[in-house]
């Protein structure tokens, strides 16, 4: 078997590192702690967490740590007021580094993470009165090149809704699109979120740290967010004068895919608090390939940029981004059926109609996805008051999706054609600790219009205004720390007629309103120094999307005729979050219980009738409301077993269930658990970090499922297994991560129940990566 | 100092403002990278001749099937038609009558009525024989009749290897004993896969059911 033979070589490679000579010499760190004015700051922390070495600095902000062992190491700097720094310094023979770091004070732009309140990192015990997920760089690192959904989706209560090999969408808890709100630099994405098969249009390079916040944030962040909430931020920029940057490349065998990232960024001499990056990225992809054969035409085609401009002063800081993302994805051939007929015959036959050799060609059916972004961020402090926050974001989103044609010929037009362009802002206002009270308020704005052009109907024009005014309020006392909000929004939009377009289908516009008020309620409480619990309470709130109001026609892939209702009122929740959250010196863990019960949950039914067309009968589903729960459980331990041996486990069990009719919800994800044991090398010379892990997930059969509403029962459950060959090696005092990975270990033939294409292919097979980071230059702060 | 802090915020915000409009104030062009103009006032786009239907590129409207007796009699022709695309209103379909005991030359013809004047798809099918078979069901009381294919793709086009039927044309056989039922025609299009002759594709192009009543 080839696979046994990969792992051993594999292991050979892992023993023949372990009987290397260890041979552990230190060093001296030392530098300098500076305030954000250049002021030497006294009195500092510095600490090597992982190590217990800790010392102080000295008036003249100076600080030495003796018998610091050679490898790389994390190297934190506290300060009360101030953000707490973790630094990164590599120590090789013969060289005792120096530092120099800048603290700047807390409540700085990028940092309100938490929800509800302004805590400093949101992945801390006592961070946030919610489940909150940090996938800082070194575990964005390991997952580069992969889809935002595939970044994700081992996460404990989030799975992805796949659309073929290329498409992936984050489910958070159950639930996705216009449920999950992604916020991308500050700012909302706004792309056509509704679609099952749109997925966030984000460049999997550019992220230097990514949160997921399980559970409903409305109060923060408005209608969007009821089911939870994806904050992207790109790294910040450099504050040391400088230039450097990373080069990060990616090989996957599966879909012969490669990748790769240049990152250049610098702050500038002469002009102090002026700094710049540059980044672009390509991905490129041919066809997935499952077990049994080729997953024709799901390759794709990417190509991003950004760029980014800061400046600082002593009293304010100014961020401003933009970034390109495009994208050509090919749509796997044999889902593109004509009708019931078709899709009952793929499903009896099992194995794909359509096969093919492999080729990185994408022919149609495809998408075409463009979304440009820029968000400007701009923070002012005034000494005593508070920071006042001000965000400005425009988006242009612009999606075809192009069919094949009968005649084989390419298409002169695409099949529909939508382009959506926002703008977004806010201004909010945080006011400095009052007592033992902190908060802020803010207020936020966003103008939306969407435009069809020249094809098929699919969602019609509309143009939308929102607006929100907000207060969050935090009072900490000793080890409890209780938090309230409240939010009003209101929302306006114009759904406009196509009548006067040559048009199958008229569409009456019409103005819709709604008004909303929301609120939460948190407590934090510390139970040990290693041990927190945490509660949150609130309401969330989402108005019906335009496709939910309006869509009239034929969806591909699963021959339904979709019907929008008019009629259709806010979608509600009410939501309780309860969190044990453990973060001890060898190990963090968490475990969440949840329970969100919706008013007028909007879903997708079969109306039990068949719209006649001429390729057939269709049967019709529309979008109807009824209430219901979500509810379960999540969480994760990471464990120390020694210095060398490190293990994991998370699991998810979600339930969704429709009260109205006693039903279970339709596309909850099945129950997943994943556990693994990472075995590390003592750092070496040159090796700084070196390891192999592996990694089990195990995914149980949707056994909850609505009778009647899918065209086949869910597919059965399935065991993968991965292999992770890690290392870290000095190379002119960066360090350089190579990795070496086989995903899908023994080549196994499954589906999985939220893959949008189980009913015509496998999921793919094994796949083995190659993925390598180069960092230059001046080091870049993580 | 408080003076120049709102100097240097009203520079920040101009420069946010002009960057703003950069992106918004520019030409109808697509190439734009933050897209067309964004008018406040909505603009009716009449000049989008092409707006087909739902979602699709190409569209069916109207198949009619001719049916003449073998051996003389007036010929039969009657359509499945639904003018305005999928959903809307139901579409019109005819009744096919035939005899019993009777052999008839069956003929399909395939519009889109939506273009002015009407696209015959019939001549792309003929021209894509390659590419498209017709598929007949005889159901119910209808289906003692038999169907045979009378055309092949090198009828319409120099054909490169096995030469399939294509079903444009046909030949329908009603028995004595046929009773009323339907007669489904559905026409598959091979464009992921290859077309054998036999296997329908699962890129259905059109499947129309008629009613048949039977006269003995």
């Amino acid at each position: 078997m080839r696979a046994t033979k990969v792992l051993r070589a594999l292991l050979a490679v892992a023993v023949s590192c372990l009987v290397l000579p260890a041979a552990a010499r230190a060093a001296t760190v030392s530098g300098k702690v500076l305030s954000e004015r250049g002021d030497p700051l006294p009195a500092v922390t510095v600490v090597l967490p992982a190590l217990e070495i800790g010392a102080f600095t000295d008036e003249n902000g100076e600080f030495r740590l003796e018998n610091v062992p050679q490898g790389r190491h994390t190297i934190e700097f506290r300060f009360v007021g101030y953000r707490t720094i973790q630094s990164e310094v590599i120590i090789t023979e013969n060289r005792s580094p120096v530092l120099e770091v800048s603290m700047e004070p807390e409540v700085l732009m990028g940092d309100e993470i938490t929800v509800t309140g302004d805590r400093d990192l949101a992945g801390e015990l006592t961070g946030s009165s919610q489940s909150v997920l940090v996938l800082p760089p070194s575990a964005l690192e390991e997952r580069r090149g992969q889809t935002l959904g595939e970044t994700l989706e081992s996460l404990p209560g989030v799975s992805s809704l796949t659309t073929g090999p290329a498409i992936s969408k984050p489910v958070v808890r159950g639930v996705h699109s216009a449920r999950v709100l992604v916020l991308n630099a500050g700012v909302t994405q706004e792309g056509q979120q509704w679609g099952g098969d749109h997925a966030p249009e984000i460049d999997p390079f550019a992220p230097a740290r990514i949160e997921v916040l399980k559970g409903a944030a409305s109060v923060q962040y408005g209608a969007g967010a009821i089911g939870g909430v994806i904050r992207i931020e790109p790294p910040k920029l450099p504050v040391d004068p400088g230039v450097g940057g990373r080069f990060n490349t990616n090989l996957f065998s599966n879909n012969k895919q490669g990748a790769a990232s240049l990152l250049l960024q610098g702050a500038l001499h002469r002009l102090p608090g002026l700094k710049w990056r540059v980044q672009g990225s390509l991905r490129r992809a041919g066809d997935a390939r499952a077990p049994k054969h080729v997953i024709r035409n799901s390759g794709f085609d990417e190509r991003n940029y950004s760029v980014a401009l800061g400046y600082s002063t002593d009293w304010m800081d100014t961020e401003a981004y933009f970034s390109h993302f495009g994208t050509w994805l090919g749509i796997y051939k044999g889902a593109h059926i004509g009708n019931t007929t078709d899709l009952r015959r793929a499903i009896e036959r099992g194995d794909p109609w359509v096969t093919g050799e492999f080729t990185y060609e994408i022919d149609n059916p495809r998408q075409r996805v463009e979304h440009d972004l820029l968000s400007v961020r701009s923070l002012v402090r005034f000494e005593g008051v508070g920071n006042l926050e001000m965000r400005y974001g425009q988006q242009y989103n612009r999606r075809e999706e192009w069919d094949s044609t009968r005649s084989g010929a390419p298409p002169t037009r695409p099949g529909f054609d939508l382009g959506l362009q926002t703008h977004s802002g806010d201004v909010i206002f945080h006011h400095r600790n009052f007592g033992n009270w902190y908060g802020k308020i803010g207020i936020s704005g966003m103008r939306q219009r969407n435009t069809r052009f020249s094809t098929g109907f699919l969602i019609p024009d509309f143009l939308a205004y929102s607006s929100g005014v907000f207060a969050l309020e935090s009072w900490t006392k000793g080890k409890t720390t209780v938090e309230t909000g409240l939010r009003y929004d209101y929302r306006w939009a114009e759904i406009y007629s196509n009548e006067g377009r040559r048009a199958t289908e008229i569409v009456e516009g019409g103005i819709f309103t709604y008004r909303n008020m929301t609120g939460v309620i948190g407590l934090i409480h510390e139970l040990t120094p290693t041990l927190a619990v945490a509660a949150n309470f609130g309401r969330a709130w989402r108005p019906p999307g335009v496709n939910e109001l309006y869509s009239y026609g034929v969806h591909h892939g699963t021959a339904q005729f979709e019907i929008g209702d008019r009629e259709l009122d806010t979608e509600s929740s009410l939501n309780t979050d309860l969190t044990l959250r453990y973060r001890g010196d060898r190990g963090r863990g968490e475990l969440g219980l949840f329970r969100s019960s919706y008013r007028n949950f909007i879903s997708l039914l079969p109306a039990g009738d068949l719209v006649l067309t001429i390729r057939g009968a269709f049967p019709k589903f529309t979008y109807v409301q009824s209430d219901a729960v979500i509810q379960g459980l999540d969480g994760f331990l990471e464990y120390d077993l020694t210095r060398y041996v490190g293990t994991y486990l998370s699991a998810s069990i979600v339930r969704g269930r429709n009260t109205t009719g006693n039903k279970p919800l339709y596309q909850m994800p099945p129950t997943r658990l994943i556990t693994g044991m990472d075995f590390r090398l003592p750092p070496t010379g040159r090796l700084l970090e070196a390891g192999i892990g592996f990694e089990g997930q195990f995914v149980l059969r949707q056994e909850h499922f609505p009778e009647g509403i899918d065209f086949a029962d869910p597919p059965a459950g399935y065991n993968l297994f991965d292999v992770l060959l890690h290392a870290e090696l000095a190379v002119a005092d960066h360090p350089v991560r190579m990795q070496f990975g086989v995903h899908n270990l023994f080549n196994k033939r499954y589906r999985d129940y939220l893959s949008r294409f189980r009913y015509f292919t496998d999921d793919p097979g094994r796949n083995v990566t190659i993925s390598l980071s180069v960092p230059f230059g001046q080091s870049m702060e993580e | 100092m408080l003076k120049y802090r709102w100097n240097l915020l009203s520079v920040m915000t101009a420069a946010m403002l002009a960057a703003a409009l950069t992106f918004s104030c520019a030409d109808d062009n697509d190439s734009n990278p933050m897209g067309p103009d964004d008018h406040d006032e909505h603009h009716d786009d009449d000049d989008h001749d092409h707006d087909h239907g739902p979602g699709e590129v190409e569209l069916f409207t109207t198949i009619k099937v001719t049916l003449t007796p073998q051996g003389g009699g007036s010929s039969l022709t009657v359509q499945f038609r639904d003018l305005d695309g999928e959903g809307g209103d139901d579409p019109v379909v005819d009744k096919i009558v035939v005899d019993a005991g009777t052999v008839y030359n069956g003929m399909l013809l395939e519009l889109n009525e939506l273009e002015t004047p009407p696209e015959d798809i019939t001549e792309e099918v003929k021209e894509e024989a390659e590419a498209h078979q017709v598929f007949f069901e005889t159901l119910g009381g209808f289906s003692p009749a038999t169907v045979a294919y009378a055309d092949k793709e090198s009828d319409y086009v120099t054909n490169s290897g096995d030469d399939h039927p294509v079903g444009l044309k046909f030949t329908l056989t009603v028995p004595a004993n046929a009773q009323n039922g339907q007669f489904r025609i559905s026409q598959s299009h091979y464009d992921a896969g290859p077309k054998d002759g036999v296997t329908p594709s699962d890129e259905t192009d059109f499947e129309v059911t008629f009613e048949v009543e039977v006269r003995s």
